[in-house]
């Protein structure tokens, strides 16, 4: 949640979408890479060539998380995308399990993994 | 005696004119040379190194632009980040070629012909520039958002049975994020590094740690090098016997 909510500000404050990767250390630690844009209102890209620098040593990825602006989409970016969706099946397919956090422009955040989920989840609460 | 005097400054007269004609000429070249007053990095910074990092936070944004009539390239600073284009239009033989890219949303080329009623869909992927070409139309797509990073040229051309089609012409190393065209070739530029399309659609890629510096504008003049504006740097590539030679430029206070 901490994530999303640094991911809804900086959105909100320049109206691109941010994002980044998610992974775990192999204590069990999980990790975040810092934020990135492609100063697109419309995608961000967070692949191992943008992020992987930011992933330690033994550390595996087991995810993303990135924000909706709302511009330009027909549904204000409250759900996700087709290519959240799409990103979700390929990932699977590249590293195994990842899950996908997508944080919306009211503040909500939803869940994704294809490989347990039958489609996005939306966690409980808001980000204000 | 006067005649060898006359002489002697006629000579003096020639050597003058051709000093001034050679400081003209040279000082010529270097108002041509668009990088005469700035510093170039001694060593290519590779994949994140500091220099990269510290020109993804620069406030420097270089964009180079070609002139259409004197072909003179310039460079400009940019006040902010450029905006993107969500809709690309062309008129064809065969009715308007419309392009759309909504990023994560989707896109797609669409056919439209109003005399004839007519809507055709030609691809279903985000379509980001499209540009004439002497056989038909060149289109470029491309998607980098979260894990997906991709990117293509396609041509849409009429074939010998006189019926127009779009085949995929190359894939790219990931999305361009910036297409011209410039001496009859046309150049794409994106995280990964420079793609050159020639006359004959053969592609040459030239990989680059341009992750961090989001490239903004690309040309090449009429030597073919090819002049990148991005974050803090300029890039310029020297044709070489295999491939192109990569210089680094910069200004003071634009990497801190």
């Amino acid at each position: 949640m901490n994530a999303a909510a640094g991911i809804s500000g900086a959105v909100q404050s320049t109206g691109w979408e941010w994002g980044a990767a998610l992974y775990k250390n192999s204590d069990g630690m999980v990790g975040i890479t810092p934020l990135r844009t492609d100063h697109d209102s419309g995608s961000v890209g967070v692949s191992d060539y943008y992020t992987g620098k930011d992933i330690p040593a033994g550390a595996t990825r087991i995810g993303d998380v990135h924000g909706h602006t709302g511009i330009n989409s027909p549904d204000k970016g409250m759900h996700m995308s087709p290519g959240d969706l799409g990103n979700a099946g390929t990932m699977l397919n590249v590293h195994g399990t990842q899950t996908t956090y997508m944080v919306n422009p009211a503040g909500q955040v939803w869940k994704f993994n294809p490989a347990r989920d039958a489609k996005p989840v939306l966690l409980p609460g808001r980000i204000q | 005696m006067p005649n060898k005097a006359h002489g002697k400054l006629g000579g003096i007269s020639t050597l003058l004119v051709c000093v001034a004609f050679c400081c003209i000429a040279s000082c010529k070249r270097a108002s041509d040379d668009p990088l005469t007053r700035w510093e170039a990095i001694p060593e290519e910074p590779t994949q994140n190194a500091i220099l990269l990092q510290q020109a993804e936070r620069s406030r420097c944004i270089w964009s180079v632009v070609q002139d259409a009539s004197t072909h003179r390239i310039t460079i400009q600073q940019a006040a902010h980040e450029p905006s993107k284009e969500h809709q690309v239009r062309m008129q064809t033989e065969t009715g308007v070629l419309v392009g759309t890219d909504n990023g994560e949303y989707g896109g797609g080329l669409i056919l439209t012909d109003d005399k004839r009623g007519l809507t055709k869909r030609l691809l279903d992927t985000n379509v980001l520039q499209l540009l004439p070409w002497k056989s038909g139309v060149l289109v470029f797509t491309g998607l980098l958002h979260l894990g997906v990073d991709e990117g293509a040229v396609w041509l849409y051309s009429k074939g010998s049975d006189g019926n127009w089609s779009i085949k995929k012409v190359a894939d790219l190393n990931g999305k361009p994020s910036v297409i011209s065209s410039a001496n009859g070739n046309v150049l794409a530029v994106g995280g990964h590094g420079v793609s050159r399309l020639d006359q004959a659609l053969n592609l040459t890629e030239v990989t680059l740690p341009f992750a961090q510096v989001f490239p903004n504008s690309i040309t090449e003049d009429v030597h073919g090098r090819i002049y990148v504006g991005m974050h803090a740097f300029v890039v310029r590539l020297v044709p070489a016997k295999t491939g192109y030679t990569h210089e680094w430029f910069t200004k003071p206070g634009c990497l801190r």
